[in-house]
């Protein structure tokens, strides 16, 4: 019985990967990093994304909740989107029949300006 | 590395710190912090250092170590380290402490006596003295807007009392006019360990029997206040309450609450 766990835990542990770069692949976005000079700008962005189905399927693509585009019985897409963006932004693929999630991608924003307050966490008078 | 001149602001209001400087201020005035037990003394607080320093991740705030996983998340989950308070009643304080000046007088009459009967007459000088523990765990606080939720669990690492100790507190930051006012109410579980170590008394300091204290919840109140009269200088106040009624089997207690109370100024450095 402990080998059994032990080969599960290992399969678990190789496939899981495996299943997950599959799954990334589906859907890609470049450029996947925005710079911007201060915290709070907003970035402007020439999205493209790939779409790479293992079959023909139809498919939608969501930028976090909002519809940006369908596709009917694709396997294989581009598509080109000016995304306004100021904070890591997700976007995923689903089936618009049972709203299932296919794939996601995201972008990364990224302040050149380092970060010089942060939140403090405790009470100066924590000790009396 | 550069020492700051913190200044109050809008950020004090959030709580926002700035990251890689040392923040360093000094309360001077009057107040107290009163000892529930036998025989302690009482901690006139007249000077009162503060010393913190923020990194982007690590931070060292008036004696406690940590580090934040997420600091920008509303979600900060920390590893800290800090040497248990518990301690701080069983020590004679003296005047080269830096962290308080010390006197014969208490600022408060003394304590009516109710010891029970059936209760040693016992006596902290009397007892072997109790050994300051460094206790560690994780702390996680959610903030929202003025709000922040904290639930915190150390343990001890030092094997001093080999028990553990956690606590939930709701604190916010509110402006009244030119004062900053933070209110905070909390509670906390120490384990039977920790108030055997500290409360409890061995067969060795009684030969009659030894007795233990089990766990307990301590529920405490706090406010504090500061209104700025410049830069760096502002008047600070500090009232704080914290009840040990279900740490009452303890025969070391006299009574059944600590206070807190101090009314000085605060300069920034």
């Amino acid at each position: 019985m402990k080998y059994l766990q032990f080969i599960l835990c290992v399969f678990a542990l190789v496939i899981w990967p495996l299943q997950a770069k599959a799954t990334k692949d589906i859907l890609s976005v470049s450029p996947k990093v925005c710079v911007v000079s201060e915290q709070q700008d907003i970035c402007d962005l020439n999205l493209k994304f790939t779409v790479s189905l293992p079959k023909k399927m139809d498919v939608c693509l969501y930028e976090q909740s909002q519809q940006l585009q369908c596709w009917q019985q694709v396997k294989v897409a581009s598509f080109n989107y000016k995304a306004h963006v100021h904070i890591k932004t997700l976007y995923s693929l689903h089936n618009p029949h049972t709203d299932e999630q296919i794939a996601t991608a995201s972008i990364d924003v990224q302040s050149t300006r380092a970060k010089t307050t942060r939140r403090r966490l405790r009470s100066p008078w924590s000790f009396f | 590395m550069s020492i700051s001149f913190a200044q109050p602001s809008e950020g004090e209001l959030n709580q926002d710190i700035a990251i890689g400087q040392w923040h360093v201020s000094l309360n001077t005035g009057l107040g107290i912090m009163t000892n529930p037990l036998k025989g302690g003394s009482n901690l006139p607080l007249v000077l009162i250092p503060e010393v913190a320093y923020y990194a982007e991740h690590l931070f060292f705030d008036n004696g406690r170590l940590g580090y934040s996983l997420k600091p920008d998340s509303p979600h900060v989950v920390n590893f800290v380290s800090e040497f248990n308070p518990e301690t701080r009643f069983f020590v004679d304080w003296h005047p080269a402490n830096i962290f308080a000046l010390t006197s014969s007088n208490s600022f408060i009459a003394s304590p009516s006596v109710e010891l029970k009967e059936q209760q040693p007459k016992l006596e902290i000088n009397e007892l072997d003295k109790r050994k300051w523990a460094l206790d560690a765990g994780l702390s996680y606080h959610y903030i929202y807007e003025k709000h922040v939720f904290s639930a915190q669990a150390l343990s001890d690492v030092s094997g001093v009392y080999n028990g553990w100790r956690s606590a939930l507190q709701w604190q916010m930051s509110h402006r009244i006019g030119e004062v900053y006012v933070k209110p905070s109410l909390g509670i906390w579980y120490k384990s039977a360990q920790l108030n055997d170590y500290f409360y409890g008394v061995s067969k060795k300091e009684n030969p009659i029997e030894a007795i233990a204290v089990g766990s307990s919840l301590q529920p405490y109140a706090k406010i504090d206040a500061r209104w700025p009269l410049s830069e760096v200088n502002s008047v600070r106040f500090h009232l704080a309450y914290y009840d040990y009624s279900t740490s009452a089997d303890s025969p070391l207690f006299e009574k059944s609450y600590s206070m807190t109370a101090f009314l000085g100024f605060n300069h920034i450095f």
